[in-house]
């Protein structure tokens, strides 16, 4: 978040310095825009705050990683990915869990499914999906993205072995 | 509100009583402190992300993003959505308002779709996370096998987002 906070209040920056030299009025019409926009969307992130909030605290971790380490070959690329994928949680969460599941065992094509079904199913992130670009781009997404965390198991599987 | 407002509230007041009877008040009040937690340090990136939205608006002619990232742009505006997504750091309340305002500005959803799949799938700035957590080897394979991904979908994304609008702006105008 913090080296995130940099950059994207750099781009802000830079963009309304550009605004500013190209028109003095353009930078201000800008930011109303921005803010407009925000003003629009505010009920609907407040919802999806509230929402990743709950769902952080509901879901049992450690029964997940005694259930995870003990899969392998295809089983443990389907388990993964279904893991993965459902657990709400962000990179500081679920990156360190997946350190720990390697340690407990886990092989490397379970690991890849279980990291490409986090980043790809985006259940923690479906929030936000749904209160912007709305549930029926987020439902097409998921449609599409069904098979890619199993595949890229199975790709592992088969290029790199367990 | 719409029908998007309701549908969350209602999962979010589905999930706060499921919070309560799985702990009581404690639970309850904990879910929703941490989903606050959460916003209170996300925030001025917050705000931050919503006025590089609207800058951008402001700034980029929507006759040069529809030429570059419209609809018609195709494998064009796939690839720089790509570029765009794999770039953009921040969390899903920075790249979900971004995406949108990028739609806004006029850019088709097979390039909405290659920026959403480029920052899920190819975020430059969990490249340090990933090598401290899973190693150099795991992480080389992850992003070996998963590579195709954003492509692919960027360009089956141009197809089955054919005609959808976001809700968010389908009351008129982008």
């Amino acid at each position: 978040m913090t080296a995130g906070i940099w950059v994207i209040g750099a781009a802000a920056v830079a963009l309304t310095l550009t605004a500013w030299r190209r028109h003095r009025g353009l930078a201000g019409e800008g930011w109303l825009a921005g803010l407009a926009s925000l003003r629009q969307q505010l009920p609907l992130l407040l919802l999806a705050f509230a929402m990743a909030g709950y769902v952080e605290v509901l879901v049992p971790r450690a029964f997940i990683e005694r259930w995870l380490g003990a899969g392998a070959g295809l089983r443990g690329v389907l388990l993964g990915s279904v893991a993965g994928g459902t657990l709400p949680f962000g990179p500081y969460v679920i990156l360190p869990m997946a350190a720990a599941l390697r340690e407990a065992g886990a092989s490397s094509a379970t690991l890849v499914a279980f990291t490409s079904g986090w980043m790809m199913w985006t259940t923690g992130k479906l929030a936000f999906e749904f209160a912007t670009l709305g549930p029926g781009f987020s439902a097409r997404r998921l449609a599409l993205y069904a098979v890619f965390p199993p595949l890229a198991g199975l790709l592992t599987l088969l290029l790199f072995g367990s | 509100m719409g029908a998007v407002e309701w549908l969350l509230a209602l999962i979010t007041v589905g999930l706060a009583v499921l919070a309560y009877l799985q702990g009581g008040w404690a639970l309850a009040w904990s879910g929703l402190a941490s989903g606050m937690a959460t916003l209170r340090a996300a925030a001025l990136l917050v705000l931050f992300a919503f006025a590089v939205g609207g800058l951008f608006r402001v700034l980029v002619p929507a006759s040069a993003i529809k030429k570059w990232l419209g609809g018609e742009a195709g494998l064009r505006g796939v690839l720089l959505g790509m570029a765009a997504g794999a770039l953009t750091p921040g969390g899903p309340y920075v790249f979900y308002p971004l995406a949108l305002a990028l739609y806004r500005a006029g850019a088709g959803m097979g390039t909405i779709m290659a920026y959403v799949s480029a920052k899920i799938v190819w975020d430059v700035a969990r490249i340090p996370l990933e090598l401290a957590f899973l190693g150099p080897r795991l992480t080389a394979i992850r992003w070996a096998v998963t590579l195709f991904v954003p492509p692919a979908a960027g360009l089956l994304g141009e197809r089955i987002l054919r005609g959808y609008r976001p809700p968010a702006v389908a009351g008129g105008g982008r």
